[in-house]
């Protein structure tokens, strides 16, 4: 019987973060059961791993950032009226007029950067609700608070982001082994001249480098279909690269032939 | 709570004192971390011979200044004395001199009673300064130190914060081994078992790795640290009193290339304590607690798919 030839998976930033938080579950779960049942290695490159750090602390930042804008313009708003300043349950209101202002403020700054602020005005409202959640509980037990309560929020964020990081960091080491790669920043250039980040073309080109220095069979898998999964037919012409959500993992490991035909048939018609 | 800066580093090099003797030997190795290629100039330390405590903390702290590459605001040697003033300080404080001093003394000693008393400080050492090092304390500490400073991002507290963390879970790991340690002198020492005694030097010296790697974290923590305090301080005795850190003083350069430091011998001893105690990393993620929600939901946010 002939031996099967060496095989692996690359992991996207993507796949990472959705099998922590259970997004895509159903499909985790398959791509789960068949790297186990197969014995299949999946590899992070350093840009991956770089990434999901820069992720993970761009939201805590983003949290940090505004938190410090709405304590000072509270404060401000309050030391209007009073000497010691104390908020009470209607001061929830002043929130909801504070974050409104950022809100605006974030619109603003990207429209003048020319990008969509839609990410940033959502981090904010997930942040307002969960602001608002924390005083509606506090002021169940007390009539006025101290602006100390915004420091209490805070450090329950970071106490609960440090956690979530650690347990980020475990069950990613579980999942996929580090490979530092450099990819060459020529051919990162062509990638992001199909239309792809300079981010993912990394990513992609890490694991590409290591199929073609090692000569193992690997795909890169993700779920961002936006800036990866939808050029696979592009990124296959041109480098013989399999890329695909992890769905699809196994067929594209055990039928690249076929996958090479589909993809030249579909060419030649177009 | 335990104040970070110059205790972390008492506490450390006194759980050293105790664990192995040590002999520094200096080398140098390139690292690549990022986009930094860094020359280092390291003290190793090497176990050979005995080192009084003193000698070893002011080994310590050669390291902590060598390792920052910026002309220095004041002069070396009047920061390196009121580094070790303040840990010495900080000892008394602590009420942690006579323990010290008693494991110098016992260091001469080679009696299995020695040895059991060393471990008994040992002990209570880790244990006493684990329950100083309060989770919510600790954050509540850092955020206030974020609320206190200038054009920081609130990142960076939570490293230091997490390295406060790993700290701990170091001396729970500490701990555990040194009563396993206790265990195994009193067995050789109720019934002269011999090999109880061989167990007890070969689990020493499987602990040395990870002893060595909390140095090297002290060192690139405090190196960090120190020039964070050193470039918003006016004086040398301001340094490390309390005060509001303005990030804009810093060269950000240098600033980056400490923590990258930092990150990676913090991400290395981390490392090396789940290598031994993987259960110390145990815990469990209730995405229904409002917070946790609100971080993943923000985390996938940013997650394109």
């Amino acid at each position: 019987m002939p031996s099967r030839r060496q095989e692996c998976c690359f992991l996207d930033t993507s796949i990472l973060i959705s099998n922590f938080f259970g997004k895509f579950k159903d499909k985790m779960d398959k791509f789960l059961s068949m790297k186990a049942k197969y014995n299949i290695p999946c590899y992070i490159s350093s840009s991956v791993d770089e990434e999901c750090k820069e992720k993970i602390e761009e939201v805590l930042d983003f949290i940090g950032d505004n938190i410090l804008l709405l304590r000072m313009r509270l404060a401000r708003e309050k030391a209007r009226t009073q000497h010691e300043i104390l908020l009470t349950e209607e001061d929830i209101l002043l929130i909801e007029l504070l974050t409104g202002d950022l809100f605006k403020e974030l619109s603003e700054k990207a429209r003048l950067e020319g990008e969509p602020p839609e990410i940033e005005q959502n981090l904010l409202r997930s942040l307002e609700y969960s602001l608002v959640d924390f005083f509606e509980q506090r002021f169940k037990e007390n009539t006025s608070l101290s602006m100390k309560e915004l420091e209490v929020f805070l450090a329950k964020v970071v106490e609960d982001f440090l956690l979530m990081k650690e347990a980020f960091n475990i069950q990613k080491k579980e999942l996929a082994q580090k490979i530092d790669i450099t990819p060459e920043p020529d051919i990162v250039k062509d990638i992001c001249d199909l239309g792809i980040p300079e981010k993912d073309s990394r990513h992609i080109l890490s694991a590409m480098q290591y199929k073609f220095d090692r000569n193992i069979l690997t795909v890169f898998l993700s779920f961002d279909y936006k800036h990866v999964v939808n050029f696979q037919e592009q990124i296959y012409l041109h480098w013989k690269f399999q890329v695909c959500d992890p769905l699809y993992a196994f067929y594209h490991l055990r039928n690249e032939k076929a996958f090479e035909e589909l993809v030249d048939s579909r060419q030649s018609s177009n | 709570m335990i104040h970070p800066p110059t205790l972390g580093i008492t506490f450390s090099s006194a759980l050293r004192y105790g664990l192995s003797p040590i002999k520094p030997v200096e080398e140098t190795f390139i690292e690549k971390i990022g986009k930094f290629k860094l020359v280092h100039k390291i003290t190793r330390l090497v176990p050979k011979k005995q080192y009084s405590y003193e000698e070893y903390l002011a080994l310590l702290y050669e390291d902590v200044l060598r390792a920052i590459s910026t002309p220095p605001k004041f002069e070396e040697e009047a920061i390196y004395k009121h580094l070790v003033q303040m840990s010495y300080d900080g000892i008394r404080e602590f009420g942690l001199k006579d323990r010290i001093e008693r494991m110098e003394a016992l260091r001469e000693a080679r009696s299995m009673k020695g040895i059991a008393e060393q471990h008994d400080i040992l002990i209570d050492l880790t244990k006493e300064l684990s329950t100083m090092m309060n989770r919510e304390e600790q954050s509540r500490f850092y955020v206030d130190r974020f609320f206190n400073s200038s054009n920081f991002q609130l990142s960076y507290f939570g490293e230091l914060m997490r390295g406060s963390q790993t700290y701990k879970k170091f001396l729970n790991l500490m701990e555990y081994e040194t009563r396993i340690l206790r265990g195994l002198v009193r067995a050789s020492m109720k019934r002269s078992v011999r090999s109880a005694m061989r167990k007890h030097r070969e689990r020493r010296k499987e602990l040395r790795p990870i002893v060595d790697a909390c140095d090297l974290f002290n060192t690139a923590s405090m190196s960090l640290k120190t020039y964070v305090e050193i470039c918003n301080s006016d004086e040398v005795e301001q340094i490390f009193e309390p005060k509001s850190l303005d990030a804009k003083k810093l060269e950000k350069q240098e600033f980056q290339r400490l923590l990258s430091i930092y990150i990676s011998k913090l991400d290395h001893l981390r490392d090396r304590i789940f290598e031994r105690k993987p259960d110390l990393f145990t815990f469990r993620i209730d995405f229904n607690q409002p917070i946790n929600n609100m971080i993943r939901k923000m985390i996938t946010l940013t997650t394109p798919s």
